[in-house]
């Protein structure tokens, strides 16, 4: 991607001043990229966006657009669960092996990157946290390859399902109101009929 | 021993690549894993048996339109926002105000901002490097955040329900024009063609 000075001259020079706000900016960044809570910030904004918009698709009728609702909640719901799950597990077991000690070989210390150790120590802590990072959603996309076939799926298919048949209840409870509110106006109708044609006859007689 | 090689060349790589900025290893990892997802989805969608037909066709269609575009809109919006807030960052058009007064004290006050200045390059990154790079991984995850967000969660959602409904429709068109399962109106047409 190529930008223009110029469009990049639109931007003012900015310098953050206040230590404190550098400090929770800093802290956010770290915190966002971790692989659970990016999973669910990304699950927690998809599930207030994605199931209005299928909800509201005019392209199709309005029992694929909730089937296809429904599933979406389904699939953000055991998606971000399942996944921050797996997340969750995998960057622990990445921290338990990234001991800082490399000098010998032993199992806390088995992911630990051999070239983190030319680094210069003020700058260890940060790149390995980052490493961390990265290395734990690596992981986590290759454990989640077998997730999704194991839990994901199934867990998506039952809530999809459980609120089709919430909906089907509904539809079929509506559908009820609607014959009975039928009936409610037909009865009427004839029984008036009736009682014109009773009172009629009756009146004749007299 | 061949394994043990092979994690730690791994772990190396990972480590000199990834460990500066993680904002890239996120954007590949979201699309690999998007990828798996949908494929995981398919296979769901076809085995249960509590879909019609044509529900079963426009949900395939969806997650096959979801994955395209979901890696589609992140190349056009979340990658070039992420580019562009990198570049803010390592042309000192945003910075911690400690690290703009280094640069200023060494004379290159007048490059901040200017689009081949690099502060990555110059000889006294090392004294900010820390610094620096807990500022650029704010920035860097914080448009992947955002990029990923509008382009996952607004985007894609819109667009992949619109290729949906036009295969759902081409799909279900199709049966009429194949000769085998083609309408009653064209098969008898085609017998009076036969007989004359």
């Amino acid at each position: 991607m190529r930008i223009s000075q110029r469009l990049f001259d639109l931007f003012p020079n900015i310098g953050i001043r206040n230590d404190e706000l550098l400090k929770k900016l800093n802290r956010v960044g770290d915190i966002m990229g971790r692989p659970m809570q990016n999973r669910l910030i990304m699950g927690g904004t998809a599930i207030l966006s994605q199931p209005y918009i299928d909800e509201h698709n005019k392209r199709v009728d309005k029992d694929t657009a909730r089937a296809a609702r429904n599933r979406t909640i389904g699939k953000i719901l055991a998606g971000t669960a399942v996944g921050c799950i797996v997340r969750w597990g995998v960057y622990k077991v990445v921290g338990l092996t990234t001991d800082k000690d490399i000098s010998i070989d032993r199992w806390d210390n088995s992911l630990t990157p051999r070239s983190s150790s030319k680094l210069p120590p003020h700058l260890f802590k940060n790149r390995m946290r980052n490493y961390r990072t990265v290395l734990a959603t690596i992981l986590s996309c290759i454990v989640m390859l077998g997730t999704n076939i194991i839990f994901d799926m199934p867990l998506t298919n039952k809530i999809s399902n459980f609120l089709n048949n919430i909906d089907s209840k509904r539809k079929k409870k509506e559908q009820g109101q609607v014959k009975d509110t039928s009936k409610v106006l037909i009865k009427p109708a004839s029984d008036n009929i009736r009682s014109k044609f009773d009172s009629l006859s009756k009146g004749g007689c007299a | 021993m061949k394994l043990h090689s092979f994690v730690k060349k791994t772990t190396d790589f990972i480590f000199d690549k990834c460990s500066k900025d993680i904002g890239a290893a996120l954007i590949w990892t979201t699309i690999a894993g998007w990828i798996a997802s949908s494929a995981a989805q398919i296979v769901g969608i076809r085995h249960n048996s509590k879909y019609s037909k044509e529900q079963k066709k426009f949900m395939t269609n969806q997650e096959l339109g979801d994955a395209a575009v979901n890696i589609l809109s992140y190349f056009i919006l979340t990658m070039p926002l992420k580019i562009f807030s990198t570049k803010l960052v390592s042309t000192g058009k945003i910075l911690p105000n400690n690290i703009r007064k280094l640069i200023i004290r060494n004379g290159d006050g007048a490059k901040l901002g200017k689009l081949d200045f690099n502060i990555a390059n110059t000889p006294y990154f090392s004294g900010i490097e820390k610094s620096y790079n807990s500022f650029n991984n704010f920035m860097s995850t914080s448009a992947a955040v955002l990029g990923g967000t509008v382009a996952s969660n607004i985007i894609t959602p819109i667009l992949r329900n619109r290729f949906a409904s036009h295969r759902q429709n081409t799909s279900l068109n199709k049966p009429y024009q194949n000769g085998l399962n083609s309408s009653p109106f064209d098969r008898l047409r085609n017998t009076n063609k036969i007989k004359v």
